[in-house]
């Protein structure tokens, strides 16, 4: 199901179900977890009930540290999909490399879209958008 | 068993497009059987011998099997669908050739139809909505998209993929348009280009607007109406039709894993889940069906949804190093009368976004020599090729 839309948040929502509802639900309570394969021990991302590795199902929901470094990003300076979009404009879409690995396509929060820097330290936000749904968003380290 | 040599086993035979325009405001179905009757007229064909239809149904809107063959009254034994939006024409033409040569059909069109919502589209309430259906998906969208943060077009998600290239190798924005530059010229010489008539100079390009900075607006294909239609044979039967046949030489398929398609990267660019590293690129099985290589290809075909695709796709094909493609783009190499002209009819961003199945057409006239003012003199061989490693090689034969 797409998360209920409560308040005014506007924006395209996760589809939530079974098999990533753990990742929302982790977050909702401001941790972020993912999938470590519990027979070939790699980090799964992005949530799957496969590994993509050795296609075991079993795994263990991993808390992990937030931490980041910035990969590349874009500031959005025209919102040509969703015009629920506007209202941010300018904003930062990021890849960050996460300290454990993965890298996660999310947002850049908090900070002059126009000051970030290839490899800068980045930590996460939890962006409680709806009552339901939160994202893991970054900002600058502290 | 070695795999059977199919080079130069099935022929394209016809080709038929539309009018090509940004609002045409005709139905899906009323515009795909208008390419329809051109193919058929350029094949010389009746169409009661049509017995296999391939389509990718079209982006957002097309036209399926089921209704095409309803409305048509066209009577196959043979279909194959894709999923929509781009990607599928070599795929499509693939499927085609080897049905061909099994003798599954003997006549096979690939027929692929544009409408947009705020066009035609407008009639038809499914194609409302903020989701593309490959966004839907957990891991992202097909091109990388993720809506929920934002970014949720294929051109934002691919912007992505330029600003990593541009950093990496030091290209510039000036480098960058001279792609767009090129193909708008060549639409110029295209009467049924969207763009003809509509030049574009460098300094134009830098006075447009950012989009999702390094692309301004004319780093984006077109959005538009319009339908396109092949038509293909054995090579044997191709013999006794109206024209000359074209001949499909080589042809590999879609590469994907997660070191490949995503956002419109070759490998190796650490873009979406790819790893980053020094991409060479491995002999592609595409020369060595089609018996040429890199230096025989007398124009160049690109699916060019976005600027940058240029770059990657000729890079993922060996035409130069990792690296290098934003200085081969240069000075003119890729323009008509260049080295390597590229996108002879405008490509996606000035002909008009037909998925590539107008390029194929393009190449077609080109190897007839129907080009006009923007016929490659002496084409022998011309290639297709994406940023996710598809390609086919078409020629005159031999």
């Amino acid at each position: 199901m797409v998360a209920s839309r409560t308040g005014s948040y506007k924006k395209p929502l996760p589809v939530i179900h079974p098999d990533n509802e753990p990742y929302w639900a982790a977050l909702k309570n401001h941790e972020l977890r993912l999938q470590r394969c519990t027979d070939c021990n790699t980090l799964r991302y992005p949530v799957s009930p496969v590994c993509w590795k050795c296609l075991s199902e079993a795994a263990d929901w991993e808390k992990l540290s937030g931490k980041g470094t910035l990969r590349s990003w874009i500031v959005v300076e025209a919102a040509t999909g969703n015009p629920a979009w506007s209202e941010d404009i300018p904003y930062v879409v990021a890849l960050v490399d996460l300290a454990e690995g993965p890298r996660l396509t999310t947002n850049v929060v908090e900070t002059d879209p126009y000051s970030l820097t290839y490899g800068m330290p980045l930590e996460i936000v939890f962006a409680d958008v709806t009552d339901e749904v939160t994202l893991a968003k970054f900002k600058p380290a502290s | 068993m070695a795999p059977l040599d199919l080079r130069n086993q099935a022929c394209i035979v016809g080709v038929g497009t539309t009018e090509f325009g940004r609002i045409l405001d005709k139905s899906p179905v009323r515009l795909a059987a208008q390419a329809l009757r051109a193919a058929l007229d350029d094949a010389g064909l009746e169409k009661e011998k049509i017995d296999g239809f391939v389509t990718a149904f079209g982006s957002p809107g097309g036209v399926d099997f089921d209704e095409f063959t309803a409305h048509t009254g066209v009577d196959i034994r043979w279909t194959n669908q894709y999923w929509t939006h781009g990607r599928w024409g070599t795929t499509s033409i693939i499927a085609a050739a080897t049905a061909v040569t099994s003798g599954v059909a003997d006549y096979v069109l690939i027929s692929n139809t544009n409408t947009v919502p705020r066009g035609y589209g407008k009639h038809f309430s499914r194609f409302a909505g903020d989701r593309w259906s490959e966004g839907l998906r957990d891991a992202g969208g097909g091109q990388g998209q993720l809506d929920y943060h934002g970014l949720d077009t294929p051109g934002a998600a691919t912007s992505l993929v330029a600003r990593n290239y541009m950093t990496r190798y030091g290209a510039t924005d000036e480098e960058l348009g001279s792609i767009a530059v090129a193909f708008r010229k060549h639409a110029q010489l295209n009467p049924n280009a969207i763009m003809n008539g509509k030049p574009m100079t460098i300094d134009d390009y830098m006075e447009s607007r950012f989009i999702s900075p390094p692309f301004r607006l004319f780093d984006y294909c077109l959005t538009n109406e319009g339908s396109v239609a092949i038509i293909v044979t054995t090579a044997e039967k191709a013999l006794a039709l109206k024209k000359k046949p074209v001949y499909i030489s080589g042809f590999q398929g879609i590469h994907n894993g997660r070191n490949d398609f995503v956002f419109f990267a070759r490998p190796g660019m650490g873009v979406g889940m790819q790893q980053e590293y020094d991409y060479v690129a491995p002999p592609q099985r595409v020369y060595e069906m089609a018996q040429v290589e890199q230096k025989d290809i007398d124009a160049l075909y690109v699916y060019d949804a976005f600027s940058t695709n240029t770059w990657t796709a000729l890079e993922r094909f060996g035409f130069c190093p990792a690296g290098e493609a934003h200085n081969f783009t240069q000075n003119g190499r890729i323009e008509l009368g260049g080295e390597l002209p590229i996108n002879s009819n405008g490509g996606l961003m000035s002909e008009g976004h037909f998925s590539g199945y107008n390029h194929f057409v393009e190449m077609t006239r080109q190897l007839r020599g129907e080009c006009g003012e923007r016929q490659v003199p002496n084409a022998e061989a011309l290639q297709w090729i994406t940023p996710f490693g598809d390609s086919m090689i078409l020629t005159k034969g031999q």
